[in-house]
C-alpha cells in the first residue's frame, strides 16, 4: 500500500465514522409501565388482562433478598404433602419455578419465563411468609408498550405506575445484612 | 406389455406414496413434550448434611476478675418467664412517658445474627449467642445492671447463615443454666462461674433431625429435670437430670414425630400433670414419669413454633404459621384412658393465629398478633374470648400493625416489639387497644427474640444487638 492509498483509506474511514452513530444503542427516553411490588396485591389480573396471549407480566426473583430455604413458601403450596418437587406439593400451576439444590441447607429458585403466566400465586406465598424476593414485573422484551395498558386500567391496588425508560424495573429493598 | 405393467405399478406407487404423505401431513400432530413433576428434580438426592464432632462447652473465657455481681431482685429464668406465660406478675409501675429520647437504655451489646432471647437470674443475663468470627455457639453471661460481660462458655459449631443462626432461650434453675443450640447441642453450666456440668448432642444420641432454619426449642426445667422434645428415631421426649445430665426417662416415638421449633409445655389437663410436645407430625403428651398419655396426629403443621396454650381444663389452643392457622384440641379422660381430638380449626383470616410467638392468655381472653397471611388483620394485635373462639373480640386496627416480634404483658399493658425494633406500649381497655407509647429502642431489624423482664428492666434484641431498658420510675429505684 502506498502512502497515498493509506491516506485515502484514513480519510474515507474518518468520513464514514459519523455513520457508525446510526448503529449505536440510543439512550432510552420516555416512560414504561411497571408494577410497584410494594403495592401489588397479587389479584391475578396481570395474568388475564394483558393484550398478549400470554401476559408480559412475569414473576421475577431478586436473589439478594432470597433466603434460599428448603421450605420456600413461594414454591410450596399450603397443603403440601412433602417437601419435594412432586407436582401436588407445588404452588405454581405451570411448574415455572425451577428449584436446584446448592449446598446444605440452601436451594436456589429460578423462574422459567416461558412457563410463567404471571398469576402471582408464588408472589403471594413468598410475601405471606418469606422475604418477598419473588414479585411481578412487566418484562420489557415482551411488553407491547400499549399507551393505555389494559392491566393498569383494572389494577385494583394502583400498583401499575410509569417509570423512566432508563430504569424500567422496580426492585425491592434487600434485607440488611451485617457485614 | 411388461413395460406397461411396470409403468402402471410405478404410477400407482407414486400416487399411494403421495396419498400417504398427504395423510401423514394432515394427521400428524407434534408430540407434546411433558415434563413430569416427579418428587426429585432439584438435585436434593445429592444433599449432604455435614456432621462434625463437637466438643460441647470446650472453650471458656472469663472477662472479669471481679466476680462480685450486684444482687438484683427479680428473675426471668426461662422462655416466657417463671410461669411460662409471658405475664409479669409484679405490681411495679413502669414508665410509659418517654419523651423524644425514648426509654432509658442502660446498656447495649453487639450480638451474632439471630433471634435468641435472654434470661435473667442472680443479677445476671444469660444468652446463647453465635460468635460469628469463631463459628461458635456461646453462652454469654453479663452483669444485669452494668452490661459487663462476665464469661463465655462456647463450642465450635460452624453453621451457615439460614435466617440468622441463634434461636433459643436458656433455662435456669438451682444455679444451673441449660442451653439448646441451633444444631441441638445441649449444654449445662454452672450459672455463677460458667463451669461445664454436662452436655448432650441430641442428633448423636437420639438420631433426631434438625428442623428447618435450625432448632428453636427452648429447654424446660421442672423439678430438677430437663425436659426436651427430642423427636428422634426411637425417642420422642426425654428427661435428663439437671445436675448430671443422666437420662431419667424417655418416651417412645412410634409415630415418628420430628423435632419442631415448639417447646415442651408443663401443664395439668383433666387433673393430670403432663408434659406436652408439639412435634412435626402431631402433638403428644406424657406424664411426669415419661409414660405416654395421648397423641393427636390430625393437625400437623409443616412448621410449628408457638407452644400449645392451655385455655381450659381439657382444652389446648394450637397455632402455627405458614398457612396452618389454629385449632382447638380437646383432651378426654375416660376410665384412665386419654384421648385427644381436634374440635375446631380455622385459617388465620378467620380467627386468632400466630406464626412464631406464643399467644398470651389473660383471664379468659386470648391475645395474639396475627401472621402475615391473615388478610386485612395481618400483623394486628387481636383479642378473643376463649369460650367463643374463633370469633374475635377486638383488634388493634389497621393503623397498629406489628409483625413477628415478641410481646409480653406488664403493668396492665402490652409491650410489643415490631420487626423494625420499635417498642410499642398498648393498653386494652373497654375492648379497645390504646397506644400509650412507642419508640425505636434497638437499631436493627428482625427484632424477633423474646423479651426478658425483671424488676423494671427489660432485655430486648434485634437481629444483631441487645439492649437493656430501665423502665423503673425514679421513685421506685
Amino acid at each position: 500500500m502506498t502512502l497515498r492509498e493509506l491516506l485515502k483509506a484514513t480519510v474515507g474511514a474518518l468520513l464514514a465514522a459519523p455513520f457508525l452513530q446510526l448503529f449505536r444503542k440510543k439512550e432510552e427516553t420516555g416512560y414504561y409501565w411497571q408494577i410497584d411490588p410494594d403495592k401489588c396485591i397479587q389479584c391475578g389480573k396481570c395474568e388475564t388482562e394483558c393484550v398478549l396471549p400470554r401476559s408480559a407480566v412475569k414473576c421475577v426473583h431478586q436473589y439478594a433478598s432470597c433466603g434460599y430455604c428448603l421450605f420456600c413458601s413461594g414454591y410450596y403450596q399450603d397443603k403440601r404433602v412433602e417437601f419435594n418437587t412432586a407436582g401436588e406439593n407445588l404452588r405454581c400451576p405451570t411448574d415455572a419455578i425451577v428449584r436446584t439444590y446448592v449446598e446444605d441447607p440452601y436451594f436456589e429458585y429460578k423462574i422459567d419465563e416461558d412457563k410463567c403466566i404471571g398469576c402471582g400465586k408464588c408472589v403471594k406465598g413468598c410475601a405471606s411468609f418469606g422475604n418477598g424476593s419473588l414479585f411481578l414485573q412487566v418484562r420489557r422484551h415482551l411488553c407491547k408498550d400499549c399507551n393505555e395498558c389494559r392491566i393498569a386500567k383494572v389494577c385494583p391496588s394502583g400498583a401499575f405506575t410509569r417509570v423512566p425508560a432508563d430504569k424500567p424495573y422496580i426492585f425491592r429493598r434487600p434485607p440488611e445484612v451485617k457485614s | 406389455m411388461i413395460e406397461r405393467i411396470f409403468d402402471i405399478a410405478l404410477r400407482t406407487m407414486f400416487v399411494l406414496t403421495a396419498c400417504a404423505g398427504i395423510w401423514h401431513y394432515v394427521s400428524f400432530v407434534t408430540p407434546r413434550v411433558v415434563d413430569y413433576a416427579v418428587p426429585v428434580r432439584d438435585g436434593s438426592e445429592f444433599r449432604v448434611i455435614k456432621k462434625m464432632t463437637t466438643k460441647i462447652g470446650e472453650t471458656f473465657k472469663s472477662f472479669s476478675a471481679e466476680s462480685i455481681v450486684k444482687p438484683f431482685d427479680g428473675e426471668w429464668p426461662c422462655f416466657r418467664g417463671a410461669k411460662r406465660d409471658n405475664l409479669v406478675q409484679e405490681d411495679r409501675p413502669l414508665t410509659k412517658n418517654w419523651g423524644a429520647e425514648g426509654p432509658k437504655v442502660m446498656w447495649r451489646k453487639e450480638l451474632g445474627e439471630g433471634y435468641s432471647g435472654a434470661i435473667i437470674a442472680q443479677g445476671r443475663v444469660y444468652l446463647l449467642d453465635y460468635l460469628e468470627k469463631e463459628d461458635s455457639d456461646a453462652l454469654r453471661c453479663f452483669e444485669l445492671l452494668t452490661g459487663n460481660e462476665l464469661w463465655q462458655r462456647s463450642y465450635k459449631n460452624p453453621i451457615r447463615r439460614n435466617h440468622g443462626k441463634s434461636r433459643t432461650i436458656p433455662a435456669y434453675a438451682d444455679n444451673v443454666v441449660v442451653t439448646l443450640g441451633p444444631a441441638a447441642h445441649v449444654m449445662a453450666t454452672d450459672a455463677t462461674n460458667g463451669d461445664l456440668l454436662w452436655s448432650c448432642d441430641l442428633v448423636e444420641q437420639y438420631g433426631c433431625e434438625i428442623p428447618q432454619w435450625y432448632a428453636g426449642q427452648c429447654p424446660l426445667i421442672e423439678n430438677g429435670n430437663v425436659i426436651l422434645g427430642v423427636g428422634g428415631e426411637k425417642v420422642l421426649m426425654a428427661a435428663l437430670d439437671l445436675k448430671t445430665g443422666k437420662t431419667l426417662w424417655e418416651t417412645p416415638n412410634p409415630d415418628h414425630l420430628k423435632m419442631s421449633h415448639s417447646s415442651v409445655v408443663s401443664t395439668k389437663l383433666c387433673g393430670v400433670e403432663q408434659f406436652i410436645y408439639a412435634g412435626i407430625g402431631g402433638i403428644t403428651a406424657c406424664d411426669h414419669d415419661g409414660k405416654p398419655l395421648w397423641t393427636c396426629k390430625s393437625w400437623k403443621p409443616a412448621v410449628w413454633a408457638p407452644t400449645p396454650l392451655k385455655i381450659a381444663d381439657d382444652l389446648l389452643f394450637l397455632t402455627a404459621g405458614y398457612g396452618a392457622g389454629s385449632a382447638l384440641l380437646r383432651v378426654h379422660l375416660t376410665n384412665g384412658i386419654f384421648e385427644a381430638t381436634i374440635e375446631n380449626e380455622w385459617k388465620p383470616t378467620k380467627g386468632p393465629a400466630s406464626e412464631q410467638q406464643t399467644p398470651l392468655l389473660i383471664g379468659k381472653t386470648l391475645f395474639v398478633i396475627q401472621p402475615k397471611d391473615a388478610g386485612g388483620l395481618h400483623a394486628q394485635l387481636v383479642a378473643a374470648d376463649v369460650d367463643k373462639l374463633p370469633a374475635l373480640r377486638a383488634t388493634s386496627g389497621k393503623e397498629a400493625r406489628f409483625g413477628l416480634g415478641p410481646y409480653l404483658y406488664a403493668d396492665d399493658a402490652f409491650w410489643i416489639m415490631d420487626d423494625d425494633g420499635f417498642l410499642h406500649v398498648y393498653q386494652f381497655k373497654d375492648d379497645t387497644f390504646q397506644k400509650l407509647a412507642t419508640h425505636k429502642v434497638v437499631p436493627g431489624v428482625d427484632a424477633w427474640g423474646p423479651i426478658a423482664y425483671a424488676g423494671g428492666l427489660m432485655i430486648l434484641r434485634d437481629s444483631t444487638s441487645m439492649a437493656c431498658l430501665d423502665l423503673r420510675k425514679e421513685d421506685a429505684k
